[in-house]
């Protein structure tokens, strides 16, 4: 079913819609939410069905965007079970994010990180962007990369590392950049 | 902001990423908690769009936000005007209702649906102011040791005649009498007693009929209710008794002096394991059709005072005077063998000796039922003193009986009996049970007119 009638479907009878919906993306969705909440069966369960009411919730928005429907899930699930997993731990910063900022200084507004990240994700150059893509947004461990992408492990970690210090260097000159505006 | 990463989902979607496939039920589970979230945001949504549909036109804060009212008038004058109309179909058909239950109530009453409402409702107007009026009819026969109200309430002499009932069994197997009649409300209690003609009544113990016809005033109205009476013998003798009861609460109207009653009898039944088939006399599903005529007045003819003489092995069960006899029912010890029955003027001078027969032992064992029946004198009494002792003269017990102004006995004789089915027999003893005659004949029988007031 394509994502069109998937979200149409969605529309009127969301029954059918969502069962539809985790037929065809639950093992997808809880890939991304098993990898943030390994320990929590329950809480995972909960992070799915939330997302997948997200999904119902957005249909119709989804729809006019004409927006690929995975990859939505997909981000919301990792979202999701981000927002989860502080609520849980009750730390506010998720180990992926205090590894790529660090004491950098950079800004602490999640949604501005956010939004520069994904401008600097999509500047690098493949296969880095596909390496960051999964082990930013698809929260993939580093062997499931190198397996992925037919890499040794070290490589991917290589180009990780290379690739943070890069994204690190641009983050710093952007949010240095904003700062000034803001002074 | 799903505009500006529709790259990066772009680049996502096609990625091929490692899964962690949902058994069924964790896929289950998913839809299941899904669904309850669905359908949570959709009751509040629907809740919050209501709102948005107040009638009064004005905004209504729902807690920091303001949300426009949408008026809708059309709406609103459409439910007035179906509520209107709504009230209008049921005054209308109110109306209609109350007329046709003037004019017509069975068709009313037959009506569906309401038919029952108006039936009980009809029965309510009907029954509740003529409540007092029914002791004359319903409760006839046992207000001990209260003077019968004078007058209205008394049948005149020639309804009460001569007889309390009268009853006759066109059968010629069994001859069926009334035992007594009371009146409970609207309820008929009845006591009959059967006399087989072969002097037993063979296995048959219980007797079930499916219906009652009870003519009310000469007129065709009819019970039909299914019951049945179960027999006992009385004593040693050949008389068995049954009690039934008879619900009079759908009649309207027997404040009629007369009441006539038929009743059928159909159906019988055997008692425990005795056969059915084979028995002489009646037979199963046999019908026996008695004709039973009462006057609701005869049933006051006296009222009995208790001279406190009443010793404890002499119990009065009965006493009921009519314009010609008087007839006493006592429950005696067996300790007197041969009691003696005087009857006295209220003076206390000597008018008649009641002749008493023993009819068996009695229920409570020691002691056995006597009957006794007495012509009464011409003259008009006002009362009656009757007199029990024993062989040695002693008085053991004295009752005083008040007739009522009805039953008192006329100085001219009264005319022969009004049932045109036959003669009326004074003598009980000579009325034996109907034959197989094509006429059936007139037994009288007397009600039990008064209880004591006590017993110990």
């Amino acid at each position: 079913m394509n994502d069109k009638k998937l979200l149409i479907l969605l529309r009127s009878d969301p029954e059918e819609g969502l069962r539809k919906a985790i037929a065809e993306h639950g093992a997808a969705v809880n890939g991304v939410v098993r990898r943030v909440l390994r320990n929590a069966s329950q809480e995972a369960e909960e992070c799915c069905a939330d997302v997948f009411v997200a999904l119902w919730r957005h249909a119709e928005k989804l729809l006019s965007d004409a927006v690929p429907v995975r990859a939505w899930l997909l981000v919301t699930a990792r979202n999701a079970a981000i927002d989860r997993w502080r609520k849980l731990t009750r730390r506010e910063e998720f180990p992926l994010y205090e590894e790529l900022t660090g004491d950098s200084g950079l800004p602490e507004n999640i949604s501005d990180l956010e939004a520069m990240l994904q401008e600097l994700v999509e500047s690098l150059p493949s296969p880095d962007r596909e390496i960051f893509l999964r082990k930013y947004y698809l929260l993939e461990t580093s062997k499931e990369i190198a397996e992925a992408l037919s890499l040794t492990e070290g490589n991917v970690n290589v180009r990780l590392s290379r690739g943070r210090e890069r994204l690190k260097r641009q983050l710093l000159q952007k949010g240095g950049d904003r700062y000034a505006l803001c002074k | 902001m799903l505009s500006a990463n529709k790259r990066l989902l772009e680049q996502l979607q096609y990625l091929n990423t490692s899964q962690s496939p949902l058994s069924k039920q964790e896929a289950e589970r998913i839809l299941t908690k899904s669904l309850d979230k669905v359908q949570a945001e959709r009751c509040s949504a629907a809740d919050l769009e209501s709102k948005y549909f107040q009638e009064d036109g004005m905004e209504e804060d729902i807690g920091t936000e303001q949300i426009p009212v949408f008026v809708k008038p059309g709406r609103k004058i459409r439910r007035r005007i179906a509520s209107l109309c709504a009230a209008c179909f049921a005054a209308g058909f109110f109306l209609f209702l109350l007329f046709l239950n003037t004019v017509n109530p069975t068709a009313a009453e037959n009506l569906p649906i309401v038919g029952s409402i108006v039936e009980k409702v009809n029965r309510q107007f009907r029954y509740q102011p003529k409540e007092p009026e029914i002791p004359p009819e319903a409760e006839p026969s046992f207000l001990p040791s209260t003077p019968e109200p004078t007058g209205s309430a008394s049948p005149s002499p020639q309804q009460s005649a001569d007889t309390l009932f009268e009853t006759i069994s066109d059968d010629g197997r069994l001859t069926g009498e009334i035992d007594s009649l009371t009146g409970e409300g609207f309820t008929l209690h009845l006591a009959l007693a059967f006399t087989p003609a072969d002097g037993d009544l063979k296995q048959y113990r219980f007797l079930t009929y499916q219906s009652v016809e009870l003519k009310l005033d000469g007129q065709d109205r009819r019970i039909r209710q299914e019951s049945g009476l179960c027999l006992e013998r009385q004593g040693d003798g050949d008389v068995w008794t049954g009690e039934t009861e008879i619900d009079l609460l759908d009649y309207e109207e027997f404040e009629e002096v007369e009441l006539q009653a038929e009743l059928t009898f159909s159906g019988f039944e055997a008692w425990e394991d005795s056969p059915v088939s084979g028995a002489e006399g009646v037979a199963a599903g046999d019908t026996i059709t008695f004709r039973l005529a009462f006057a609701p007045g005869a049933a006051s003819l006296c009222s009995v005072e208790n001279t406190g003489q009443e010793s404890g092995e002499i119990f009065l069960d009965q006493l009921a005077v009519n314009s010609s006899k008087l007839l006493v029912c006592l429950e005696i010890s067996d300790l007197i063998s041969d009691p003696v029955v005087i009857l006295c003027g209220e003076d206390g001078s000597y008018l008649d000796t009641v002749s008493c027969e023993k009819l068996g032992p009695s229920s409570a064992g020691s002691s056995s039922d006597w009957r006794g029946i007495a012509a009464l004198p011409s003259e008009n009494r006002e009362r009656l003193i009757l007199r029990v002792s024993g062989q040695d003269g002693v008085t053991l017990a004295e009752y005083t009986a008040i007739p009522a102004p009805s039953s008192r006995p006329s100085p001219t004789p009264p005319s022969p009996s009004p049932s045109p089915e036959g003669e009326i027999s004074h003598d009980p003893a000579e009325s034996s049970p109907v034959s197989n005659q094509p006429v059936p004949s007139v037994q009288p029988t007397v009600s039990p007119s008064a209880v004591p007031e006590s017993r110990p």
